[in-house]
Order: C-alpha cells, then sequence, then structure tokens
C-alpha cells in the first residue's frame, strides 16, 4: 500500500443472500482514497455503490451482505494498516465512527427521533474517547459549532423533528465528525436536500475537509454534485467499476458508454438557452426516437385557459395554549394566480416548505382551500358541489414522487390502473381492464405486466404505471408532485420523455411541480416560482430562466449544481440560516405580492416585502 | 398538552352517554327474566310476581332507564337486584382484587414479552427465536382455565407452596398472575418482536451502528425505546381487557373480583350491577386509551397534541 | 396459606420458643358450589342459603341425614285430623344469640312474617295457607290453616322455615345479619369471598358444637373446590361432581360422601302435542331409553334408576316397579300407535355440559324408534324465560323438555302437586307436560285434607300409581348427592334434598 493511500479496495467481492439465491452485488472493485482527497463513486440505484460504502464500515453485514472476497486496507492514525475485512465484530466496532465516519442519504431518518441532538453526538463522543460526560457536551457543543449551526447551546436540547432537514444534515456531519476521523463516507448526503441548502452542506464538507485534513468518499448519483466536490471519480454499473479518473478528464472526454449516458442524461440548468418550446432528452442509443418527435405545436394563448384560479388561499391552524385557542396559523398558500392552457406544462419550482405541493392538493380540494375564482375548461367551479367535485376530479389526475406508496401491494397493476375507471363508474369492468392494458403499453410497458403485483417492477416502471393509472380517466390536466426526483437520472430522463410523448399525443396540460430547476427547464413551457406560499416570479420559461428578475429566483438558479467541474463556485455565499416559516401569529398576515409584468406574460413580484432577503 | 388532555376527558361525557343507552337497550333485550332467576327453579308463579313488585321490575323501561342515568349521574349506582346490596359498594369491593390481578399480570408479561420480544428478534431465524415464537403460540393458545388448574394441581395440591385460590394475602397473587398474564405475554412478545424487526431496518439504527455504538446499546436503547408505541398500545389494550375482570380465572382461582361479579350479575340478570360495571370497564378504557395516547408523547418527543 | 402456615409453625418449633403445645383452635372451612345469596332462608330458594344458614338458624322440626322428621325447636307436634289445625310444644331454655329468649311469641313473629303475602318473601308462598297464629301459652304455637293442608308438617320442616331472633327481624337487616339460635354465631360475610361463624358457647344443647369457627367459601368452580380439599385449605366440599370423585377417592386424607337424592331428571313429554296423547307412545319412549346406561353417561354411575314419580327419600314413596327398557316392546308400542316409522321432536334443555350430556344421549336413545329428536340447549337464564315466565300451555313450542325436581318439604305433596297436577301447569309451577288427570288431582286434594298419616299415604299411592301407568315424562336417574371430605371430619355431611348439614361437625383425634 502506497504511503499516501488511506484506503485501498483491492478485488472486492460482495455478496448477498444464501447460496441458493445468491446476488454479487460488486465484483472485483479496485479504488483508492489518498490522504485528504474527495473520491465520488458515481452511479445509478444497484450500481452497488452504497454496498462499497457499507462494507468499508463493515456495516453491509447487518443489512445480510457480506465480503465474499478482496482485500480493504485502512491506514490508521499510527501509520499502522489494518485489513478491515477481517477484522472481529469488536475490533470493527470501535473503528466505526473513530477512523472512519458515515453520513446518510435521509438526514430525516438518519437520526433518532427519541434522543436529543445533544444525547446523540455525546452517545457517539463517548463510545471511542474516553471523556466524562460534561467534557463529551463540550466536545459536542465544539463540533456543531464547527459545522455552523448557530445557537448550538439550544440545538444540543432539540429533539430531531424540531429542526429542518439541512440542520438534521449539519448534525449528522457534526457527529460524523465528532472523533476526528480520518476517512468521511458520505453517501448521496444532499439528494433529499434543497437546492440551495445542498450547496451549503457541500460548501460545509469542503471547508470541513481542509479544516481537518480528511478524506471523503462520496457516494452519489448526481453528476452536478460530482462536478462540484470531487477530486476523483469512479463509475460503478451493475457491481462494476466502469471508469475512473480524474473529475476534469471524465467530464471532458468520459471513455466508457455508460459514463456517456450517464452524462448525457444529466439535466444541465442552461441547456436549453435560446430554445422556447420543450424539449425530450436525448438518450444515447435512442436517439432515433428522439428524432422522430414532431416539434410541439404552439400553445394558443389567445384562447381561454384550462384551469384559472384566483386567489388561492390555504393555511392550517395550529392550536397552542389553553382550550385549543389558535394563536399561529400556517400560511402554506397564500392569494395564488395560476392559469394553466391546453397542452401546456407549466413548471411550478420552489424549496421544500414553499407551498407548492399544497397547491396542487388545493385545486381538488384534497386540503381545506378557498379561492376568489376557478374555473376549469370554461366551467365556473368556485363553490364546488359534490358532483363538480367530482368531474373535477376525474378531469384532474395526481402522479406523485412515490408511486410505491400510491399503488395499492395488494392489487396487480391492471386492477390498480382500472380502479379510478371504476370509481368514477367510466366503465364497465371488462372495459376498464382492457382499457388498463392498453395504457400499459401507451406507458411502454407490456400487456402481460398488468397481471403483476406493484413490487415486481423497478421504480421508474412504477412511475410508467402511476402515469398510465392517472391517464384512465381521461384527464385533460395531470398534477405531477416530484413525479421524477426519486428517480435515477437516466430513467429520470425517460420518463420526462414519456410525459412529453403522452402530452403531444393525448392533449394533456401539466402542472410540473418540482424543487430541480433544470428539469422543470426542460420540461416547462412556462414557470411559477414559488416562495413562502406565494409567487415571486413567473412567465414564459425562457424569460423566467434568461432574465430572472427575483431574487430569490436568481439564488435558486445560482445553488443548482452544475455538471462541469471548470464551473466550481467555491466562492458562493455561505448562508447559515434557516429558510424563513409561513407560520405567522393570527393577526399578522403577509404582505400579499404585487406584481409587475416586465415583459409580456413576464411577472415578478416586488420586493417590498423584504422576505427574501430576510434568510 | 393539559388542554388536550382537559379536552379529551369532557370528549368521554357524550361517549359514555351513547354507551349507556346501548348498554341499557342490549341488556334489556337479553332473554332472561331477573325475577324468576331470583325465584329459582323451582318457585311458583305467585313467588315470581312477589319478587318482581318488590324490585320495581314492573315499571316501564323508558323510566327504569331514566333511573339508571339519574344513578350514574350522582354515581350512586342503586342496588343489586339480587343481594339488595348498593352496587357502588360492590364494584368498589370487587375492583381491588381485579387491579391488582391486572397489574401483576400486565408487570410480568410486559417485561417477560419485551425481553423475550428483544432476543427473538435479533435472534431473528434462528432455532432460539422459533422455540421462543413457538411458546408464544402456545401461551396464546392455551386455555386459561386449563393452565390455571395445572398450576394449582402443582404448586398447591402437590408442592403445597402457595394457596390454591382466594385472595388473603400478597403471594396469593401468583398462580392467578401468571395464568393471566401467559396470554397476554405471549402477545407482548410477538409483538415486540415485530416492532423490532420493523425499527431495525431504520436508517436511525444504521446510524447508531456507523457511530460505533454497542450491539447492546444499538438493540436496547435506541431500537426498543423506538419500538415502544406499538407495544404501549397493545400494552395498554390488554391492560384494559385484564382490568374487566377474567372470568374464566377468576372462576377457577375464586378471585373476588369484576370478572365473577360480572358473571353472576350475567347469570342472575342482574340488570343495576352489569350496567354499572360495563360503564365501568367503558370508562377504564377510555381512560387507559387517553394514558397511552399521553405516553406516546414522553416515549417520542416527536409526538404532537393537537 | 397452608405452605407460610406450617413454615411459620416449623419455625417456632425450630427457634425451640418455650410455647406450650399451642391450644390450636380447630377450625372447619366449607368450599360450597354456588355464591351465597341471602342470610335470610325466608327470602331464598337456594339450597346453598339454606345449608349456611343451618348452623346459625334453627327450625322447630329438622330432617335427619335420611329425611326423617326430627325435632329441633319444637319437641313434640300434631295435627289436627281435618288438617287445619297444627300445634307445636316448643323447647325450654333457648336463648338468642342476641340474648332475646326463645318462646312461642318469637315463633309467631317468624311464622306471622311468612305468613304475610304483602312481604314479598322468596317463601311467603308456604304458609301462604296459614290463617292466624295462636300462641296459647308461652312454649306452645298453634297454626290455624285456611283450609286443609296435610303436608303441613313437612312445609315447617322445610329448611327456609327458620326462627330469626324477633328483635333481629324489627332491628336489623336480616339478609345479612342473621341472629338465631344455632351452635354457630354469625360473624361476617363478604359477599363473593367468604362467611365466617363462630362458635357458641351457650349453645342449648351443651354437648355441641365442638368446632370454634366455621367458613364457607363459595368456589364456583369444582376442579378449584376438589383442589381445595387436597390442599387442605377446606375440609368440606358441597357438590362433587361425579366425574371428579375419582380425583378425591385417590387421596389417602380424603372420603367421597355419597347419598341417594330426592331429585327426579324426567325428560316431560308434553301432553298438549297429539303425538304425546297417546299413552302408548309415553310408555314406549319410557320403554326405548336405558335409564342405567343413563345413569352412566351422565352421571359416571352415582344415581338410581326411578321406580316411581317420586324418589325412594321422599315422604310417602311407593315403589311401582320400574320400567326397564324393552326395545322390542317400544317399538311395538309405537307401531300399535301408528308410528312405526317415528316422528321428529324437539326436546329443550340446559348448556352445560351435563345438559348436553343428557340431550345428546337421549337423542341416540330416540333413534332406535325411529324418533329424529332435534336437541336445543339453552342458556339458562333463557330457558328459565321461555319456560317458566311466558310460556302458554297452548302454543309451547317444546315437544319435550328436560328438568329435575326436588322436594326441599321431603313431602311427596311438594313433589306430586307441583309437577304431575293441572295447578302445576308452567308458568305457574312446574308441571311441563301439561299432564292433567282427574285421580291424580283427587288423589293430591285428599292427601292435602287430612292430618292422618296412613289416609295421606294411601292417598299418594294412588296418585304415584296413576301418573306411573300415564307415564307424562320419560323417568331418567336420581341423582345421587356427593361430597367430599377429609377423613377424621364427622357431623358434616349432604342431605338427599342437596341441602347440607354441619351442626354437629367434630374432629376425630
Amino acid at each position: 500500500m502506497n504511503a499516501e493511500h488511506l484506503l485501498k479496495i483491492e478485488d472486492l467481492d460482495i455478496r448477498f443472500g444464501k447460496e441458493s439465491a445468491e446476488m454479487r452485488a460488486v465484483k472485483k472493485l479496485n479504488l483508492h482514497v489518498n490522504r485528504g482527497e474527495t473520491v465520488a463513486i458515481v452511479g445509478e440505484s444497484g450500481s452497488g455503490k452504497s454496498v462499497t460504502a457499507l462494507s468499508v464500515m463493515r456495516l453491509v453485514e447487518f443489512g445480510g451482505g457480506q465480503i465474499a472476497g478482496g482485500k480493504i486496507s485502512f491506514r490508521k492514525r499510527d501509520d499502522s494498516v489494518i485489513d478491515i475485512g477481517s477484522l472481529g465484530p469488536e475490533d470493527a466496532r470501535l473503528m466505526r465512527g473513530d477512523d472512519i465516519a458515515m453520513i446518510f442519504q435521509e438526514p430525516m431518518t438518519s437520526l433518532n427521533p427519541v434522543f436529543t441532538i445533544g444525547d446523540q453526538i455525546v452517545e457517539a463522543v463517548m463510545t471511542h474517547q474516553a471523556k466524562s460526560r460534561s467534557a463529551a457536551r463540550a466536545t459536542a457543543l465544539e463540533t456543531l459549532e464547527k459545522v455552523r449551526i448557530p445557537d448550538a447551546a439550544q440545538v444540543m436540547k432539540r429533539h430531531p423533528h424540531q429542526l429542518s432537514g439541512g440542520m438534521r444534515q449539519r448534525v449528522m456531519i457534526a457527529m460524523a465528525l465528532s472523533c476526528r476521523p480520518q476517512l468521511l463516507i458520505a453517501d448521496e448526503p444532499t439528494t433529499a436536500l434543497d437546492v440551495t441548502i445542498q450547496a451549503q452542506i457541500l460548501r460545509l464538507i469542503r471547508e470541513l475537509q481542509d479544516e481537518e485534513g480528511m478524506a471523503v468518499l462520496f457516494i452519489t448519483h448526481d453528476m452536478g454534485v460530482v462536478a462540484e466536490i470531487a477530486d476523483r471519480v469512479v463509475v460503478m454499473y451493475r457491481g462494476e467499476k466502469v471508469e475512473e479518473g480524474d473529475v476534469e478528464t471524465i467530464f471532458a472526454a468520459p471513455q466508457h458508454p455508460y459514463t456517456k449516458a450517464l452524462l448525457g442524461a444529466v439535466p444541465c440548468l442552461g441547456s436549453m438557452k435560446g430554445t422556447d418550446s420543450p424539449e425530450p432528452f436525448v438518450i444515447p442509443g435512442q436517439e432515433v426516437a428522439a428524432t422522430e418527435v414532431v416539434p410541439a405545436e404552439a400553445i394558443d394563448y389567445s384562447a381561454d385557459p384550462l384551469l384559472s384560479v384566483r386567489g388561492l388561499t390555504t393555511r392550517f391552524d395550529i392550536g397552542e395554549g389553553l382550550f385549543g385557542r389558535v394563536t399561529k396559523r400556517v400560511h402554506a398558500v397564500e392569494h395564488l394566480d395560476l392559469d394553466i392552457w391546453p397542452g401546456e406544462t407549466l413548471g411550478l419550482v420552489g424549496e421544500s416548505g414553499c407551498g407548492k405541493s399544497t397547491t396542487g392538493r388545493s385545486i381538488l380540494q384534497l386540503v381545506d382551500a378557498t379561492s376568489d375564482r376557478l374555473t376549469f375548461g370554461g366551467e365556473d367551479m368556485t363553490r364546488l358541489s359534490a358532483s363538480s367535485l367530482q368531474k373535477l376530479r376525474r378531469q384532474v389526475q395526481f402522479v406523485f414522487q412515490d408511486p410505491y406508496a400510491s399503488l395499492n401491494p395488494r392489487l396487480t397493476v391492471g386492477y390498480s390502473i382500472a380502479e379510478p375507471m371504476l370509481l368514477h363508474g367510466l366503465e364497465t369492468k371488462q372495459n376498464a381492464f382492457d382499457k388498463a392494458v392498453w395504457l400499459l403499453e401507451e406507458v411502454g410497458l407490456s400487456a402481460d405486466h398488468a397481471n403483476r403485483y406493484p413490487h415486481a417492477f423497478s421504480g421508474g416502471q412504477r412511475q410508467r404505471i402511476a402515469i398510465a393509472r392517472a391517464l384512465g380517466t381521461d384527464p385533460k390536466l395531470i398534477i405531477a408532485d416530484e413525479a421524477v426526483s426519486a428517480l435515477d437520472v437516466s430513467v429520470q430522463a425517460q420518463v420526462i420523455n414519456l410525459m412529453m410523448d403522452l402530452q403531444k399525443r393525448f392533449g394533456l396540460a401539466y402542472l410540473f411541480i418540482s424543487h430541480d430547476m433544470a428539469v422543470v427547464e426542460r420540461i416547462s413551457h412556462r414557470v411559477a416560482v414559488m416562495y413562502l406560499g406565494q409567487i415571486v416570479e413567473s412567465g414564459p420559461r425562457r424569460a423566467v430562466f434568461e432574465n430572472a428578475q427575483h431574487a430569490y429566483t436568481q439564488r435558486l438558479m445560482a445553488a443548482a449544481p452544475v455538471p462541469d467541474p471548470a464551473v466550481r463556485r467555491r466562492d458562493m455565499r455561505m448562508i447559515t440560516g434557516e429558510v424563513p416559516s409561513p407560520v405567522r401569529p393570527i393577526g399578522q398576515p403577509p404582505v400579499i405580492n404585487t406584481m409587475d409584468e416586465v415583459a409580456p406574460g413576464h411577472l415578478v413580484a416586488r420586493e417590498q416585502a423584504r422576505t427574501v432577503d430576510a434568510a | 398538552m393539559l388542554n388536550y388532555f382537559l379536552r379529551r376527558l369532557a370528549a368521554m361525557v357524550p361517549v359514555l352517554f351513547l354507551i349507556s343507552i346501548f348498554v341499557f337497550l342490549f341488556i334489556h333485550a337479553l332473554p332472561g327474566d331477573p325475577a324468576r332467576l331470583l325465584a329459582g327453579e323451582t318457585a311458583t308463579q305467585a313467588e315470581v310476581e312477589s319478587i318482581r313488585r318488590a324490585l320495581n321490575l314492573d315499571q316501564p323501561l323508558i323510566w327504569q332507564y331514566v333511573d339508571f342515568v339519574a344513578n350514574l349521574v350522582t354515581l350512586d349506582l342503586g342496588n343489586s337486584l339480587r343481594t339488595g346490596e348498593p352496587v357502588s359498594q360492590m364494584i368498589a369491593r370487587a375492583f381491588w382484587p381485579t387491579f391488582w390481578l391486572s397489574i401483576c399480570a400486565l408487570v410480568w408479561s410486559v417485561l417477560f414479552g419485551l425481553v423475550a420480544g428483544v432476543i427473538s428478534a435479533v435472534r431473528r431465524g434462528s432455532p432460539g427465536d422459533h422455540a421462543g415464537m413457538f411458546l408464544a403460540v402456545s401461551g396464546i393458545s392455551m386455555p386459561n382455565f386449563w393452565l390455571g388448574l395445572l398450576l394449582m394441581q402443582y404448586f398447591s395440591v402437590h408442592l403445597g407452596w402457595l394457596g390454591t385460590s382466594g385472595f388473603d394475602e400478597p403471594s396469593d397473587l401468583i398462580l392467578p398472575s401468571l395464568t393471566l398474564g401467559a396470554g397476554v405475554a405471549a402477545v407482548m412478545a410477538r409483538f415486540t418482536r415485530s416492532a423490532v424487526i420493523d425499527v431495525a431496518r431504520e436508517d436511525f439504527i444504521r446510524t447508531a451502528r456507523a457511530k460505533g455504538l454497542r450491539e447492546r446499546i444499538v438493540i436496547w436503547k435506541h431500537a426498543l425505546r423506538n419500538a415502544l408505541i406499538p407495544v404501549v398500545t397493545m400494552a395498554g389494550l390488554q391492560f384494559g381487557f385484564l382490568l374487566g375482570g377474567s372470568i374464566v380465572v377468576e372462576k377457577v382461582f375464586r378471585w373476588p373480583g369484576l370478572g365473577s361479579l360480572l358473571l353472576d350479575a350475567i347469570n342472575f340478570r342482574d340488570y343495576a350491577v352489569v350496567q354499572s360495571e360495563i360503564m365501568l370497564f367503558s370508562l377504564q378504557f377510555l381512560l387507559i386509551n387517553l394514558a397511552v395516547d399521553m405516553l406516546y408523547g414522553f416515549i417520542n418527543p416527536a409526538i404532537r397534541y393537537k | 396459606m397452608t405452605f407460610l402456615k406450617r413454615a411459620a409453625l416449623s419455625a417456632m418449633l425450630m427457634a425451640g420458643t418455650a410455647l406450650a403445645t399451642p391450644v390450636l383452635a380447630e377450625d372447619l372451612k366449607i368450599a360450597m358450589d354456588q355464591i351465597f345469596q341471602k342470610m335470610d332462608p325466608h327470602n331464598s330458594n337456594y339450597n346453598v342459603d339454606y345449608s349456611v344458614a343451618s348452623g346459625v338458624l334453627e327450625r322447630l322440626i329438622t330432617f335427619d341425614a335420611n329425611m326423617k322428621l326430627v325435632p329441633q325447636l319444637a319437641t313434640e307436634w300434631e295435627g289436627s285430623d281435618d288438617a287445619k289445625t297444627f300445634t307445636f310444644k316448643l323447647r325450654e331454655g333457648v336463648t338468642f344469640h342476641d340474648g332475646t329468649p326463645f318462646d312461642a311469641a318469637a315463633v309467631k313473629a317468624n311464622f306471622d312474617r311468612l305468613a304475610d303475602q304483602s312481604q314479598n318473601l322468596a317463601k311467603n308462598s308456604l304458609f301462604k295457607v296459614v290463617d292466624t297464629v295462636e300462641t296459647p301459652d308461652d312454649y306452645t304455637v298453634v297454626l290455624n290453616l285456611k283450609e286443609p293442608f296435610g303436608a303441613m308438617i313437612n312445609t315447617v320442616a322445610h329448611p327456609s322455615v327458620v326462627i330469626h331472633s324477633p328483635k333481629a327481624l324489627e332491628e336489623l337487616d336480616v339478609q345479612k345479619n342473621p341472629v338465631g339460635t344455632g351452635p354457630f354465631i354469625f360473624k361476617e360475610w363478604i359477599p363473593g369471598e367468604r362467611v365466617v361463624l363462630e362458635k357458641n358457647d351457650d349453645y342449648w344443647d351443651s354437648e355441641w358444637p365442638k368446632v370454634d369457627t366455621v367458613t364457607f367459601y363459595p368456589v364456583t368452580e369444582s376442579a378449584t373446590r376438589v383442589s381445595m380439599l387436597l390442599s387442605d385449605e377446606v375440609q368440606f366440599v358441597h357438590v362433587l361432581p361425579a366425574e371428579l370423585s375419582e380425583r378425591v377417592e385417590n387421596d389417602d386424607s380424603a372420603e367421597v360422601l355419597e347419598v341417594p337424592g330426592i331429585t327426579v331428571w324426567t325428560a316431560s313429554l308434553n301432553m298438549l302435542k297429539d303425538k304425546f296423547k297417546d299413552q302408548r307412545v309415553r310408555r314406549a319412549f319410557n320403554l326405548a331409553v336405558d335409564q342405567e346406561a343413563f345413569i352412566d353417561v351422565v352421571y359416571s354411575g352415582h344415581g338410581v334408576v326411578p321406580d316411581s314419580p317420586i324418589a325412594p327419600d321422599t315422604r310417602f314413596y311407593e315403589s311401582q316397579g320400574a320400567f326397564g327398557t324393552d326395545l322390542e316392546e317400544a317399538r311395538a308400542l309405537m307401531k300399535e300407535a301408528g308410528h312405526e316409522d317415528g316422528f321428529d321432536v324437539e326436546i329443550w334443555g340446559i348448556n352445560n355440559s351435563t345438559g348436553v350430556r343428557m340431550l345428546q344421549f337421549l337423542q341416540q336413545q330416540l333413534s332406535q324408534i325411529n324418533v329424529r329428536a332435534k336437541i336445543v340447549p339453552m342458556e339458562g337464564a333463557t330457558r328459565s324465560e321461555k319456560l317458566f315466565s311466558s310460556v302458554d300451555p297452548e302454543t309451547a313450542e317444546f315437544d319435550m323438555v328436560m328438568g329435575g325436581w326436588s322436594p326441599s318439604t321431603g313431602d311427596a305433596d311438594w313433589h306430586l302437586r307441583p309437577v304431575y297436577a293441572t295447578e302445576g301447569w308452567v308458568p305457574k309451577i312446574y308441571n311441563m307436560a301439561f299432564y292433567s288427570n282427574e285421580t291424580v288431582d283427587q288423589a293430591i286434594a285428599d292427601a292435602l285434607n287430612t292430618g292422618d298419616a296412613d289416609a295421606r299415604a294411601e292417598a299418594y299411592a294412588t296418585a304415584q300409581k296413576q301418573i306411573w301407568e300415564d307415564a307424562p315424562a320419560v323417568w331418567l336417574a336420581i341423582e345421587n348427592k356427593m361430597a367430599g371430605r377429609k377423613k377424621g371430619l364427622s357431623g358434616v355431611f349432604q342431605m338427599p334434598d342437596g341441602t347440607m348439614q354441619y351442626a354437629k361437625a367434630e374432629y376425630q383425634n
């Protein structure tokens, strides 16, 4: 082992399951990490990248896997080299968290909800260091401050649910750093976070790395993040390393077809510059299909909109104090105006908690919402009677982020697709099933899939099924709420292409709700940017993206990672605060934005409310 | 939270009122004439009629219901048709034996169930796990009646260590609570096992291991505390049932509790006692339910009360 | 608790404390099969209440172990020939537990209470015939009846006709605080748990009592009663089910007591139904059923085959000769009656395990003469409602119904009249066959109209003969009364009528 090597993995084999049904998750993997270096392992779900990380931590055996071959060497602080694979369980435990620490993708679920932040960090410190409880608390506090947590002493006393996702990820990092490990393994640490928070966390990891001289093994599927942070890149595909190299080389001259495909599928902010209409992704190997796409017909904005909402408002009361008196109120959606024309995609972007998902639900009255006026298909539905609500819910369908949660695991896929048709009494049972099969074929699956159950499908396939299900009632509008956010990039590209294809063939309109600026740029005709329950900027996609006027829109664009190592923004402003809250005391309603039309159809909120800069 | 608690208490009133109507109608819909039952099978019709007059059972039902509710409100539960004793006194006397029996049965069975369940979960699929769960299934399916007599035969008759039955001293609690708790222990073990297995899949368990915590702490501190919610729910439910008094166990062990009281009262269609006892059970259930809900907040601070 | 008691005792001995042989109180503990309802037999219909009260509250006349009349608070008695006047000479020198002297006035207070129908007491009906109660002197009581009632002496001997202290009747709730003249004084009753009695040192018979305390426990679970006996927590178990008697027999320290009972179990045949109007059918049913086998199946052999409508230990019993089992004859009778192919019947019974066994056995036996029986086991309260409260003879649904009657006065009258006289048709009393025969009704009335024992015997013989002839029921069994007792204990025993006595309890050491 080279003296520069901190971690060296040689011919690593990882298997899951018993001999009869064995699954080789990682095959003959070789890689190394030097001191102070950041190595990114890139790949999609099932590529074996996370399993590799877990095996370095010797956590893989808790999930039923085992290191079946090869060697993982690690240089400890005292320069001695250990073979991680052959450590006994107790030695492996002592190594974990001390020499090597790890942070995970889901900050929302990775902290134990029942213990305070302080206790959870103190516990890590006391496990590895012979410190008294008070000394351990001091260390914990110091580490929390190191990860730029404001008011760390207070945060120590809090429970995880009282913190935002970004704060929790900082806590996770603090916990990992509390014993000053040589190597930090970060497994998709920013995937679940908003872009602005993601940028902060990446920046933080980089800074801490410089301060501590720590090496980082960064696991991700996001080429934008890779470009932002990695020194070296290892690309994995189906358990094998397919390519390795400096970050610049990988991005500039990818060798392996898979690497090329991966880079091709990455939605890149700004890639639509100079175009007016949405365009499908070019997927390597499927170029033929892409060229066949007929250019979209221009949307007729002089016609009446399909859906028009004025003054949509949704508030949730928070009861506190004796006798449940309402003292605070969440202004989730506040006086929102929205128009969607037939056949167009309106992208609704914003960060978690901005009210974009609530907006989708409010339109269909899935939450208690009020509006000054709501028309659909020219019909006034402001005061929704039960029958008109029924009609509205038939013509507007939902596709959610997690299709697995919305498909009943005990029903066949065919039945799940037929169900809404039967529920709305649109088809006879036989016809509904026939139509379900036809829809399955329309979304790129095959007829025999109808008799299978949801668990037999991959995430992308399930999302296709969810789309097929939504199409069953012949809707005019589909509200896609983060519909592609949980998918791997290549699958995401395919699903987006499918949605665009279906839009043309069925004349669908989409309300595309997403936090991902690059995806929204790709798919939308028009865009609305949402912040604290209100729209701060809206207009034709090209106008908003190429000429963003509102400070918040600009900040969102700036925070989106760019899959190009040449444009690293090391100098980006470090923000430690939290997103301002839409919770307000009773009697202090938010100021309603005044919109100015800066160009035809391009509306921007005046910034007199100063809400944005309060961050 | 106090506010939540008070509101929940207030919400019990209409519930109890509905239950009172239901209970009253249900009991009076049962076939069986208390006057005849009190008189006995060999009584003449004249004897039966004189008893009916003595007990005011010849009054219209609606007045009997009004009496019942008026009694409930004033907490004077009326008198037993059978013995003439005030019902409140009968219930007060039967409550504590059942209460202590329930507590003992619950405590041992929950402790046992937790330990067995956690061990089973940790060694999932091992022979120990299978043996433990086999025992649990046996515990659930073994009739209390049979288990009680078996224990009595061995410990009281054969070894002579413990009294057979009755409730005169604390050690008399041992056999009945063992019998009563067997089923609960088995339910708790199975519940704990599946709850711990579920929690063991959570991300924060992986985090705990990644910190290098001892496996013992990972399971008994991080996993168990989170697994407690379903376990506490189940324990509360079981406690509610236990507090109702087990008719079988109380009969076998001659336990002077609510189960025996109810059995006698039903056999004799002693309306006043049956009604009052069922109202008491309902109230106990509602209170335990509330207690369990409040406990959630202590177990998991993320749970908020609205 | 036995274990602790023993441990304490041995600890005491080991410590070598200078105690002389401790004078251990002699305690008697008894497990009863039912919970206690009331401490006042005047207002109870339950054997368990009569049994517990029998050591505290005494009667003028009582029964010995064979149901023969013996003096208790009365020394002698006689009835007039017209059976309308009954005179009792009272025992002198007796005082109640509260110090009140026992005399004619005390008896009159009790008899008046029983005779006063407005009291609504459970046993008021026993004294319905009483017109006036006279006390010619301090130790003589005379009952004047409204009409002749030949069974009055046995009625006065009924276990419910006890003598309370007149002071207690006025001042206390005797349902909970009985005050009598018996060998034991009531101490406490914890309902559902126990009744405790203490020795009466001033008992009129100075030879008794010989135990210091008596405690009764209601133990409804039979197996528990047996376990208590075997672990010496109780010394006597009242009502020992036949299936548990072996456990007691196999134990060296305990014994099984068994006496023939006076409860006759029958399957009454609803004679208002056409199929049972033919005497041949009713006789065929009796001949088809193997009573010996019935007793084996239902009572593990602990019973006797009835050979009269009443049991041998009932006063004025006269054997009619058992039917025996003769399937050939039974089939022939059915054929004669035109029912060669049988018919359908619905039999009502009780839903406990014994009751269901009875029903199933009967169903099987009747199938031998092609009778297809539908058996209907009923929960106690439901059965009593359908059978004794709301039944209308004309529309009664059942064809046959199981029942057992025990004449608590020990007299033929209180068996024949409720079960076989026309006046006893359910719901009034217990005639579930709707049997009505002039000869029988007349004989029962005649027997009541005289105080002369021979004349009564003759009348009851006529009635028994006629009833046996008419066979309004299938007579199944006379169940033996069984109890478990610790060896070395005497004077505690069960009675043929289902009660028990303990006044002369004594340990042989």
